[in-house]
């Protein structure tokens, strides 16, 4: 296991940027990191925050969320198609937002929140260190790593099973997290969790206890560690409390085809039957949204699969729910949507997935909306189920 | 109202003293400016960019631990969402109020 002393002198080899707007943070924050990295760079906003980036090819980037031009967020998603391997850590602020910015954590490395504290920030800051440092091959401890360990892991490649069990068994030794992504309606909430033990037939984490309820209702999860390149799913098989811990014990390992580690649109499932006109060969079809991102739409197509094929071009007609409120009143119209769409894949089930290209900015803008006003409802309505449990 | 205690600041934020009169003096040029702009947003009734001003303060303010400062910010983020223009003015003042006396501090950071 890495120590502390390790983790300390592994830091010195390494450059940090920190990006944030109140200048009294930023400060702070570089006063505080000069002592522990090689290098602390800063900038004031997302925009600045990059061309440092570019310039300084830091290892660690710790951004404010909340910044004028460029926000932290769109920043980090810019970095991380530049180099995916830099570790990113985001302060937000502490307030409702905790499960948006939950369901945003998919592709940062962590999160603290404000006030900032040194110990949440320092503990954030370790958990990146040990993770870099595995991945720089420092001192890795492999001890108790089980070849003929035999779960029910279901992947394409043997070697893969062989390397999975590996990552999974150098992040318990190592004390690393797991992220592990529970999803409701297309709501993605990320946790970094601890393994808690590896056994023949299942895989032991602990969660919180929101994640214990929440894994009531969405009974699978998507696993992702940087030790293994690919996202699994793995099917909750039980949830228990044990001295004041939530376990959830998994099972039924499958690779995830998706990759909601880089996914970088929100997508979700829409509340009503949503319906969407389809205009192709001089014919029109009411098709049912499955989900729905400001990108792309994706179709249920039990019945016209013989029709299409991938990159066929279509014209779509969206009618999109709309709530208006004044004063005095709420109403809810429907609005329409024109696009072209370009069909990008069929997946498995059938279901058609379109990509969008808008006739006008401001129906994107409606999408955009949308979604962001569904984002609410879905977090509401998961929080009234968890309640209720 | 808040007193600054540097010395305990310091040993909390793992700084040196010298470093924190420094935070202090950042944070007062700073709050300075946005207070002016928060004064600026109220008379053009722009809440949301109230609403910004008022946010960054509050963190702002977080860092030296000025609870009461922070409190008071926390207050006008919460008006602006409601939109209580009747009660907005009047917490301004406050906020305004608060930092005059916070800035006499820096002028007496030897007997602190």
């Amino acid at each position: 296991m890495i120590n502390a002393t390790t983790l300390s002198e592994f830091a010195k080899n390494l450059t940090l940027l920190c990006v944030e707007d109140d200048m009294v943070t930023q400060r702070r924050l570089e006063l505080y990191f000069s002592k522990t990295f090689k290098e602390v760079h800063v900038a004031n906003n997302g925009y600045e925050g990059l061309e440092k980036f570019i310039k300084h090819n830091p290892d660690i980037v710790i951004t404010d969320i909340e910044m004028p031009s460029l926000n932290g967020l769109d920043m980090t998603y810019k970095i991380k198609e530049l180099k995916p391997a830099t570790k990113v850590l985001v302060i937000s602020a502490h307030d409702d937002k905790d499960y948006l910015m939950r369901s945003l954590n998919i592709g940062v490395d962590g999160y603290i929140t404000k006030p900032i504290q040194n110990n949440q920030m320092m503990d954030n800051i370790n958990k990146i260190l040990k993770h870099l440092a595995i991945l720089k091959n420092i001192q890795i401890s492999k001890t108790n790593i089980l070849d003929d360990i035999k779960t029910n892991v279901n992947f394409c490649d043997g070697d893969d099973q062989k390397k999975f069990i590996e990552a999974l068994h150098i992040t318990k030794t190592n004390e690393l997290t797991i992220k592990v992504l529970n999803i409701y309606k297309g709501l993605v909430l990320s946790h970094d969790n601890t393994i808690l033990e590896i056994t023949k037939n299942k895989l032991s984490i602990i969660c919180t206890k929101s994640q214990a309820l929440i894994s009531k209702i969405a009974t699978n999860v998507v696993l992702h560690t940087d030790l293994f390149p690919k996202s699994v799913s793995a099917d909750i098989i039980g949830i228990k409390e044990s001295n004041g811990k939530f376990i959830l014990d998994l099972d039924n390992f499958i690779h995830f085809e998706d990759s909601l580690i880089q996914r970088k649109d929100v997508r979700l499932i829409p509340k009503e039957n949503f319906l969407v006109k389809l205009f192709f060969k001089g014919k029109a079809y009411s098709v049912e949204i499955v989900d729905i991102s400001a990108k792309a739409f994706s179709l249920k197509n039990d019945v016209l699969s013989n029709l299409f094929s991938v990159d066929d071009e279509m014209e779509l007609k969206l009618h999109l729910p709309k709530e208006y409120k004044t004063n005095y009143n709420s109403s809810s119209l429907s609005i329409l949507i024109g696009c072209k769409g370009t069909i990008y894949k069929i997946d498995n089930s059938g279901n058609i997935i379109i990509f969008i290209t808008y006739k006008n900015q401001s129906d994107q803008k409606e999408v955009v909306d949308y979604l962001i006003n569904r984002q609410k409802e879905l977090i509401s309505e998961l929080r009234s189920k968890l309640t209720s449990i | 109202m808040d007193k600054i205690d540097f010395t305990l600041l310091a040993k909390n934020l793992e700084l040196d003293l010298d470093d924190i009169y420094m935070l202090f003096e950042i944070f007062c040029d700073n709050a300075n400016l946005i207070i002016q702009n928060i004064q600026i947003s109220y008379d053009t009734k722009n809440l949301e960019e109230l609403y910004r001003l008022a946010h960054t303060l509050k963190g702002s303010a977080s860092n030296l631990a000025l609870n009461e400062f922070v409190a008071k910010c926390k207050q006008l983020e919460d008006l602006c969402k409601v939109n209580d223009l009747a009660n907005i003015e009047s917490v301004i003042i406050e906020i305004k109020n608060m930092f005059d006396k916070l800035r006499t501090i820096k002028y007496d950071k030897e007997a602190t």
